[in-house]
């Protein structure tokens, strides 16, 4: 029995141990695939930077290229519009130095003109005014002598002639019909 | 009829020294002024009542009239006929003359006279007294006016000689 029991602890001892064999085996198999694994990712980064590298060369130059064409044909267009920008804006300074060049001319020809006309019109409203200056003065003289004149005479003529007047114009008066029908028959 | 003529008559005697046209609205004044009085004063002469309202001449008139019995006696007929005859002065036409002189009477009589005879009725004269007129008169009557001055032969003259 004791033999047995023996036996079968060593053979459990045994199991264990195989088991722990075993165990130690597969754990150094798997730290190996792990060094493998890492090993891969490395080179895969390593591949991809060339790659990278690659094509980010690849279209630098595309773009530079690219670019430099787009520039040369910009360029090229930029000097025809800047030469037809010049000459359109020559044609137009030139336009614009004759157009006001003869408004200057139409303007001075005009004032001239409007000048010469004010002048005639102010001496015509001169003489005008002149004229019916002399007219007024001339007109308040007379009534002043009118008046004079009149208050002289009327002082002058003795009562008894100016009664004969008065009944003369009165006779004139009833002839000319002024009274109505009736009176000039008396 | 009789009455008729007999105020007629009376009336016409008012305008007997009445020449120009004040003269009649003074008058006129004088006779409205009688047809208030003889309501306010109910006693004494009516006589000494006009006296001390009208003029000397105008008393002289009624005091005439009155002896005539051409006056009416009673209050109310007695207004009647001073508003009859202030009416009666009213109506009488003016002529207006404007003269270079100021009229004495006597030619304003004359002047009067000499439209009577002419216009077969009694005017008064409106007479306006401008020296510029110089000699002769204008006159303006029923509507018409017509110059004739030496005003204008004047101011002609004078022209003239310019």
């Amino acid at each position: 029995m004791a033999q047995i029991t023996q036996f079968a602890m060593l053979a459990i001892l045994a199991f264990n141990l195989v088991i722990i064999i075993l165990l130690a085996f597969f754990y150094l198999r798997l730290a190996k695939l792990d060094s493998f694994s890492r090993g891969a990712v490395r080179i895969d980064r390593k591949f991809r930077s060339r790659i990278e590298k690659v094509i980010e060369k690849q279209s630098s130059e595309a773009v530079s290229k690219l670019v430099a064409s787009y520039s040369r044909t910009l360029e090229g267009q930029l000097g025809g519009l800047f030469s037809n920008l010049e000459s359109v804006t020559t044609k137009q300074s030139v336009d614009l130095a004759n157009f006001i060049k003869d408004q200057q001319a139409a303007i001075i020809k005009e004032t001239q003109l409007l000048v010469a006309n004010d002048v005639v019109k102010m001496q015509k409203e001169l003489e005008d005014y002149r004229l019916s200056q002399i007219k007024n003065l001339d007109s308040r003289v007379n009534q002043v002598i009118a008046d004079v004149a009149k208050r002289v005479l009327a002082k002058s003529i003795d009562m008894n002639t100016h009664q004969e007047l008065v009944i003369a114009s009165l006779e004139k008066a009833k002839a000319e019909n002024l009274f109505g029908d009736g009176s000039k028959q008396g | 009829m009789a009455m008729d003529q007999n105020r007629a008559k009376s009336f016409n005697l008012f305008l007997e020294n009445i020449y120009t046209k004040e003269q009649l609205l003074t008058l006129v004044d004088q006779i409205k002024g009688l047809s208030s009085l003889i309501y306010k004063t109910s006693e004494g002469n009516l006589l000494d009542k006009i006296a001390s309202s009208v003029s000397k001449d105008t008393f002289l008139l009624f005091e005439k009239l009155s002896k005539e019995n051409l006056l009416p006696q009673n209050t109310n007929e007695l207004r009647g006929f001073f508003d009859l005859l202030a009416k009666f002065l009213e109506e009488v036409k003016s002529i207006r003359l404007t003269l270079a002189f100021e009229p004495k009477e006597d030619f304003l009589k004359k002047l009067q006279e000499w439209f009577q005879n002419t216009l077969k009725t009694k005017v008064v004269l409106d007479i306006i007294t401008n020296e510029s007129v110089i000699a002769g008169l204008l006159i303006e009557y029923n509507g018409k006016y017509k110059d004739y001055s030496k005003s204008e032969e004047v101011v002609q003259s004078i022209k003239a000689l310019k």
